[in-house]
């Protein structure tokens, strides 16, 4: 799936640069985007909604699990306010982006709606680079650092792509907390976006 | 701007009690070509810049820096709360 998504973005981009892309669709694109967002948005919720063991695991765990998200979005938007100092945006916009918490698609598209394709695309980036950087780490945190801590780095990619390496190198029960943490952090994802917009 | 959140917990609310067989064969189908689409159409919003040939270094260098920073903080505190959790 993520190579269909980078190509999609690439032959967006491809097309337009090269006058392939029709007009009517250049002109339309906004309100095409907002409407396919909003679709998005429920979809996304109604896959949320239907998993009630999801739901259930996340109401029996025990309360110091949720220590450990909170431990993530905390990191995350302290991330993003320092990087804002490093680079060339705003505090806002940095954090807005930092809260993608490693969902690429979803937070890349809300934020080129709300504030234009370039902030969506540097969102997008950071997002993928979340994910890839975290492939890398999870391995080393699990062995210098501990097994629950090496979950923070993926973030909302706990839940599906990171997690099989998250079982293998953190062992089953940090696996357990891994999708907790996930499912948190992907819900939260629309809410912090909204948070900085 | 919190229309997205609303949107979320509206097909949160339909999920719990609405979902039915056909529902969700559409959404199996509907979710992954309306994520492609949508990337597309940014990516179209990107192409149509001019200057872009310009930009996307400095895009590429601010995803990096916002991510790795990103990443460390969250190792920092995670460790911290797993730690304080444990007294």
């Amino acid at each position: 799936m993520i190579i269909l998504m980078l190509a999609s973005v690439f032959l967006g981009v491809f097309f337009t640069q090269f006058n392939f892309t029709p007009d009517i669709l250049i002109k339309n694109s906004e309100i095409l985007t907002e409407y396919s967002l909003f679709l998005m948005l429920i979809l996304i919720g109604y896959d949320m909604g239907r998993d009630k063991e999801s739901l259930k695991k996340l109401l029996n765990t025990d309360r110091r699990a949720f220590l450990l998200p909170l431990g993530t979005v905390v990191g995350t938007l302290v991330g993003g306010y320092i990087a804002s100092f490093v680079i060339n945006l705003s505090a806002k916009d940095s954090m807005a982006i930092a809260s993608g918490f490693g969902w690429y698609s979803l937070s890349a598209i809300i934020i080129a709606d709300a504030k234009g394709a370039d902030l969506g695309s540097i969102a997008f980036l950071t997002n993928v680079s979340r994910e890839l950087f975290s492939i890398i780490l999870i391995p080393f945190v699990v062995k210098y650092i501990g097994p629950y801590v090496a979950i923070a780095p993926g973030g909302a990619t706990t839940m599906d792509t990171t997690l099989p390496l998250i079982e293998k190198y953190a062992g089953e029960s940090a696996a357990v907390i891994a999708f907790i943490h996930g499912f948190i952090l992907s819900a939260l994802v629309p809410f912090c976006v909204s948070l900085f917009l | 701007m919190f229309k997205y959140a609303f949107l979320l917990i509206f097909g949160v609310l339909l999920g719990l009690f609405f979902s039915n067989e056909i529902i969700s064969k559409i959404k199996k189908y509907l979710l992954p070509i309306s994520i492609l689409v949508l990337l597309f159409f940014m990516g179209v919003a990107i192409g149509k810049d001019t200057m872009l040939k310009e930009k996307i270094a400095v895009f590429g260098i601010n995803a990096v820096t916002i991510s790795l920073f990103s990443i460390f903080f969250s190792i920092v505190f995670a460790y911290l709360f797993v730690r304080f959790s444990k007294k």
